[in-house]
């Protein structure tokens, strides 16, 4: 089921004149979700900014062929998301990093933050996030930030609900533990 | 009764002399009408409002809940997350959100392009670096093969020639090699070769009294071997 507002904005896409208009009217609503979910996968903004603008040139390309038997938000979270796993790839193989040393990469970035304070339980959290495997890290981050039900998630990621669950309830358990004991 | 009809006739004058517009009962549902319009208007909603407020409520019923289902399913897991300010903390340049804009160009085409026939050259270059590999290794392989084989063709001709030998020219050679170096140091081969005075002697003595020396002097070969 297409959200009303997206539907008209998909049809108002879908005519000539007023498709740059029904695009800037997505972007504009979708814009700040978007940015944070792919914001909190790389912790840089720099990094964030660059995934968004392509990630929004290629919704411009794809959506002329969007199916609308599929939510737009699930699918946009689908693009930002694939974007993201193609970023953080791309990044491993640039600086020949294995999985475990990316994750601390990932975390020196976190410390590197502007008003870091490592007593700041937001900034542990933060911290613990980025020590998760990259797609426990998603599940937890659209569960806990987005609030997305296991449904949408499980269009999102491709993955059934049973075993987002459980990797959420994992990620939760370790991010808790980390909190606890740091 | 009479009364009450003379009544109504002395006052029907009197409600006349009431005026009201002309037209005024005709028009008077339109007016109304016109007013009740007016009153909708002063407070203005936006379009489709009763459409959507139901389908809104509805909408902020689920985000409840489901608030609810997440804050229920951390108190069972991991109840400290549910004590964390969910608030971006990392910092973000000032009107971000409101700048955003995405560039659309139309070199995007050209890009397309260029990656593609970078692709291409990429491909071609893989190409001419495995044939160049490939001719190295065959051209190295024939090389090793020929040197092999003029080694092989050498060593045949040197074993042709020692084979046409006979035993006793050949031992003779040996021998005379052996007792020429015998008990001669290195030190004491180097002023020979360049004594002048020897070399000149040597001119002058025959090849046959040399021979003959040689001849009478292999019996005594082990007189020559140096002194430990």
């Amino acid at each position: 089921m297409v959200n009303q507002n997206d539907k008209e904005l998909l049809v108002q896409f879908k005519e000539t004149p007023f498709k740059e208009k029904a695009f800037t009217a997505i972007i504009k609503k979708y814009q700040e979700k978007l940015y944070w979910h792919i914001r909190r996968m790389v912790v840089e903004h720099e990094d964030a900014n660059d995934i968004l603008q392509n990630m929004f040139v290629k919704v411009w390309k794809g959506l002329e062929n969007f199916r609308e038997d599929s939510q737009l938000y699930t699918w946009l979270y689908r693009i930002a998301t694939n974007e993201c796993l193609t970023f953080l790839e791309q990044q491993k193989r640039r600086y020949a990093v294995s999985m475990d040393e990316e994750d601390t990469g990932l975390t020196n970035k976190v410390k590197a933050s502007e008003g870091f304070d490592v007593n700041k339980l937001e900034w542990k959290l933060q911290i613990a996030i980025q020590k998760l495997p990259e797609k426990q890290r998603i599940v937890f981050n659209l569960r806990y930030y987005d609030e997305m039900p296991y449904e949408q998630m499980s269009r999102v990621l491709d993955t059934s609900e049973g075993a987002l669950k459980a990797s959420y309830h994992h990620a939760a358990k370790k991010i808790e533990d980390f909190i606890l004991n740091h | 009764m009479e009364n009450d009809c003379q009544i109504l006739n002395q006052i029907k004058p009197i409600s006349t002399a009431y005026l009201v517009p002309n037209g005024y009962f005709n028009n008077l549902s339109a007016n109304i009408l016109v007013k009740i319009n007016s009153k909708k208007l002063t407070y203005e909603i936006p379009e489709n409002y009763f459409v959507t407020t139901s389908f809104k409520i509805l909408e902020k019923i689920k985000i409840q809940s489901k608030n609810n289902e997440i804050i229920e399913e951390l108190n069972n897991t991991a109840p400290t997350l549910n004590n964390i300010s969910k608030s971006g903390i990392y910092a973000i340049p000032e009107n971000y959100f409101e700048n955003f804009t995405i560039i659309l160009s139309d070199k995007e085409g050209i890009v397309k392009k260029l990656n593609s026939r970078f692709r291409w050259v990429k491909y071609a270059a893989a190409a001419i670096l495995t044939g160049v590999i490939a001719i190295s290794i065959f051209y190295s392989n024939t090389i090793n093969k020929t040197i092999d084989l003029y080694n092989k063709s050498i060593n045949a001709d040197i074993a042709k020639s020692v084979v046409s030998i006979s035993d006793n020219d050949l031992s003779s050679a040996i021998i005379v090699e052996e007792i020429f170096f015998a008990g001669i140091e290195e030190s004491n081969l180097l002023p020979m070769q360049t004594d002048v005075n020897f070399k000149e002697e040597v001119q002058f003595i025959s090849d046959d009294i040399i021979e003959t020396y040689i001849t009478n002097n292999i019996a005594n070969e082990n007189d020559y071997k140096p002194t430990s």
